[in-house]
């Protein structure tokens, strides 16, 4: 095992085995966790534990490769039917069939025989060190040392000592003969389980004849309707099947059931979309909004500030601060780097280079100097590379520097705009990243001056703007790069006036040359601002944003798209997506932006 | 006594009917013509070339009954190699062009040049290369098909129809093709565009052009067992790399499945293994030799993935 390895973390380390995974099984759903403490396997989830001293990444990948030859060369179908009559020696079964798998997955490569190789010595230790062994240990350790012989390419002669512990005199040539047979049928589950299974009727015989009957004829016959019950059946049956650690699947942990809520509700990246009927009433309020939109208003807008990030704070702090960022989000950077690097690729393949010639001035077009010596009269020719116009677009990113984004989500917030604007640039689109927040928490100058004129009657907004510019479309992303770390600094996230941010953004925008212009809000909440709140209606922001939205998506030629981190901003925006889990942002973003260029 | 008739009198284009099957290996036989006479222009035969079946019949049939074939295939698949051995064998003529797009007509059809003729400077129109060999018996392979220009895509649409004729303006000149002038186009793209983000610079071929090759094969990777044989073969290896070999292939293989699920970015392919082995050869190393072969130019977020497929595939840590 490696040692750079070991530094790795699990998100890392599960982010690559499952990658090798998806490759061995031929199957892109398989997912794996390292968060369990057992070995869990899950329909196409597999849980692992994390590296510790009785769980080493070799082991690690032993697991992970065995999960990944079960998916491409078992069939739960098969072992099922002969479980729904063995049910006394159903472990054992689970177990011969695993080890069939895996050494038939396994013997072509090298490497992922000696991962599975590993994990058998392991199994066979911890059976050794055992005290007391019953039967179905002798059993695994017999045909585990008998599997781990045949993956070295060596079959076991009669008189091999293991053969004779597990046999008597009487069935010993019958169990060498089973053997050999199983040994050749590796490709073929269904031989190799009803040879497995008399190999082990030799060692436990069934009690009734009459199941026997039954049992033959399922093996003939294989009736459809018995495939109900297999999957019933199915779960628990994985859940038993048997580990070198000794533990026992069966156990429910509480950790365990959180991790599977948690993966499920990952899998739900769910696009809302507003129905037809939501359009229509959207629609008919119009008007409505129209006139609330008129009703909005400031108690005052002198003290509300437009400012950039580097006013707000000194170099030495932001570089700082950019550092912790940077510090703190190392993995996060690196899965993001792939997925930039992605982007870029695709971005870039969409382009086209091409020349023009004929040009009046440029480059001299060689191929063509003979025209002027054949004829005196043509004039030189000249050729240039045009120049590739990506799309002239700009793009930009409002980000929600609401108190409630503090800590993960306003750090992922930052790489992955920043990220994007940096590997957008590259392919010439312009970014921009903007962010909102207010000056205080409760109303700020602009309350004291509401207070201080006489508490007039609906005063509107109550409080101070602060719309920070961390990189403007011009800016170059290099230089704009440390302010991003301003979003972490302490007591700069506040309020969250989402309609008037939009408003500031979307002008800004609309001012912009490029003729397509894209503006990506993100946010985790509804706006929200106690001042303000508690002098007017308590859905007074929020129909400012309904408004303001509808005029952007009515009325502009600005793409508006909104991101929103576990809240559901599909009920303001028609293009929403709303993510449960932060680190899903960079993904969704690269996802969405590569959509909208290609 | 038409053309062919008067050349074959001077034993040129003297052809003998030979067996698919016995010059090739593969499965399908039928006669193929084949020159007596080699020239200067047919390429060198590699007496190790592995042929695949379905291209090699493709342009076999493209040769046999002048059809025009169009192969597509991943990089580093031999595709070209794959024209070049087969013409090697028929001693059939075969000539290579870049598409790149900086190709321009004039290079394709010809241009006007100044020679010396009486020690006395006088121009001349000097025909491309299209002109030339549509008169004579070559196979015309343009490389990198979808990378060319569109503009000049359409000089070649004119004699991409079997029996069209090539008209030179220039020159006013109207020209046959030759009965054994054959055109081959190799590309990674079908002419639709990259879609897989790994081609840039190449274009989308108009439809029209695409419509008119007769015969359109792909050649993406081939079976592991084939591949094994096509680089062992290649650098002479002895029964010990052999088994290197089988572990590279499978790293390979594992790499283009990884592709396939967008997992990495950068797919081993064959030339990249022919590479890898013959860098084993010279430095031992089976690692140093992977990691100057590929790794080194592999995106830096994906290398980890790289090392356990190289892992899985020769037990071995990196």
């Amino acid at each position: 095992m490696s040692n750079n390895n070991l530094s790795k973390l699990p998100k890392q380390i599960s982010n690559t085995l499952n990658s090798v995974n998806k490759t061995l099984s031929e199957n892109k759903n398989l997912k794996i966790n390292i968060n369990s403490n057992i070995i869990l396997e899950k329909e196409e989830t597999l849980n692992l534990p994390s590296i510790s001293s009785i769980f080493n990444f070799d082991d690690m990948r032993g697991a992970s490769d065995s999960f990944a030859l079960k998916k491409r060369h078992h069939n739960e179908k098969i072992l099922n039917q002969l479980l729904a009559y063995n049910s006394d020696i159903k472990e054992e079964l689970i177990f011969l069939e695993k080890m069939r798998y895996e050494l038939y997955g396994a013997n072509p490569y090298i490497g992922i025989k000696k991962n599975i190789q590993i994990k058998w010595l392991k199994r066979l230790k911890a059976i050794e060190l055992k005290k007391q062994t019953d039967t179905r240990d002798l059993l695994f350790f017999t045909f585990t040392k008998f599997f781990l012989d045949l993956s070295e390419g060596l079959t076991w002669k009669k008189n091999n000592k293991y053969l004779k512990k597990i046999t008597n005199k009487e069935n010993i040539q019958e169990f060498h003969e089973l053997l050999i047979k199983i040994s050749s049928d590796l490709s073929d589950q269904k031989k190799f389980s009803h040879n497995s299974l008399n190999i082990l009727r030799l060692l436990f015989p069934k009690n009734s004849e009459d199941n026997e009957q039954q049992d033959d004829k399922n093996k003939e016959e294989g009736n459809d309707n018995e495939e109900v019950k297999e999957h019933q059946n199915q779960e628990e049956s994985q859940k038993t099947a048997p580990e070198e650690q000794e533990i026992n699947d069966d156990v429910h942990t509480p950790e365990n059931d959180l991790d599977n809520d948690q993966s499920s509700v990952q899998g739900e990246e769910v696009d809302v979309e507003i129905t037809d009927q939501q359009v229509n009433e959207n629609y008919e309020s119009i008007e409505s909004y129209k006139n609330l939109n008129q009703n909005y208003k400031a108690a005052t807008s002198q003290y509300d500030e437009i400012i950039e990030a580097q006013k707000l704070c000194d170099l030495e702090e932001l570089m700082a601060l950019r550092k912790q960022l940077d510090e703190k989000c190392d993995l996060y950077q690196k899965q993001i780097t792939r997925l930039a690097n992605k982007l870029y690729r695709k971005l870039q393949s969409k382009q086209n280079r091409s020349w023009s010639f004929d040009l009046e001035e440029g480059i001299l077009d060689t191929s063509k100097l003979t025209r002027i010596i054949t004829n005196s009269n043509n004039s030189l020719s000249y050729k240039k590379e045009k120049e590739i116009k990506f799309e002239d677009t700009t793009v930009t990113l409002l980000i929600d520097n609401s108190g409630s984004m503090r800590g993960k989500p306003i750090m992922i917030a930052a790489l992955t705009t920043d990220m994007i604007a940096a590997t957008l640039e590259k392919c010439k689109i312009k970014v921009e990243i903007l962010g909102f927040t207010t000056k205080a928490w409760k109303g700020g100058k602009t309350r004291e001056h509401w207070l201080n004129n006489g508490k007039l009657k609906n005063p509107g907004r109550l409080n101070d703007l602060r719309h920070i510019i961390y990189k403007s479309a011009d800016q170059n992303s290099k230089k704009s790069k440390v302010n991003l770390g301003l979003m972490l600094k302490e007591g700069l996230l506040k309020e969250n006036i989402d309609g008037e941010a939009l408003l500031w953004a979307s002008s800004r925008l609309a001012k912009r040359p490029e003729s397509r212009k894209i503006l990506i809000v993100i946010s985790d909440g509804a706006p929200v601002d106690d001042s303000t709140l508690s002098v007017n209606n308590s859905n007074y922001l929020e129909k400012h944003l309904k408004s303001t939205i509808l005029s952007i998506e009515e009325r502009s030629n600005i793409e508006l798209l909104a991101i929103g981190i576990g809240h559901n901003v599909g009920q303001y925006y028609s293009k929403a997506i709303t993510i449960h889990d932060v680190e899903e942002l960079g993904g969704i973003m690269f996802d969405k932006i590569e959509t909208l260029f290609t | 006594m038409t053309k062919v008739e008067a050349l074959k009198k001077d034993n040129l284009f003297e052809t003998n009917e030979v067996s698919s099957k016995e010059l090739f290996g593969i499965k399908t036989d039928i006669k193929v013509p084949q020159f007596v006479n080699k020239n200067e222009y047919c390429p060198l035969v590699d007496e190790n070339y592995v042929f695949d079946d379905e291209t090699t019949l493709a342009i076999l049939l493209g040769l046999k009954f002048n059809k025009r074939v169009f192969l597509q295939g991943l990089h580093g698949t031999g595709k070209s190699s794959h024209i070049e051995q087969v013409c090697a064998r028929l001693n059939w003529p075969c000539i290579r062009i870049n598409l790149d797009s900086h190709v321009s007509r004039i290079d394709l059809i010809g241009k006007d040049s100044i020679v010396l003729k009486d020690n006395k400077q006088v121009t001349e129109f000097q025909e491309g290369i299209l002109p030339w060999a549509f008169q004579n018996n070559v196979a015309l392979v343009f490389d990198e098909y979808d990378a060319g220009r569109p503009d000049v895509m359409f000089v070649i649409q004119r004699v991409l129809e079997t029996d069209g004729k090539l008209t030179l303006l220039d020159q006013s000149k109207v020209l046959s093709p030759h009965p054994y002038f054959r055109i081959f186009a190799t590309a990674n793209t079908v002419g639709l565009g990259d879609t897989s983000g790994i081609y840039h610079g190449t274009n989308q071929i108009n439809q029209g052009q695409m419509d008119r090759w007769n015969i359109i094969a792909k050649l993406n990777y081939l079976e592991q067992e084939q591949e094994i044989e096509i680089v062992s073969k290649k650098i002479n290896s002895n029964s010990e790399e052999k088994k290197l070999i089988k572990s590279m292939v499978q790293m390979a293989n594992l790499s283009r499945k990884g592709f396939e699920q967008k997992d990495v970015s950068i797919v081993m392919s064959p030339r990249t293994i022919i590479m890898w082995a013959e860098n084993y050869k010279i430095l031992n190393d089976i690692k140093k030799s992977l990691s100057l072969t590929f790794l080194n130019k592999c995106d830096e977020s994906e290398i980890d993935i790289y090392k356990e497929y190289f892992q899985r595939a020769f037990g071995l840590d990196i």
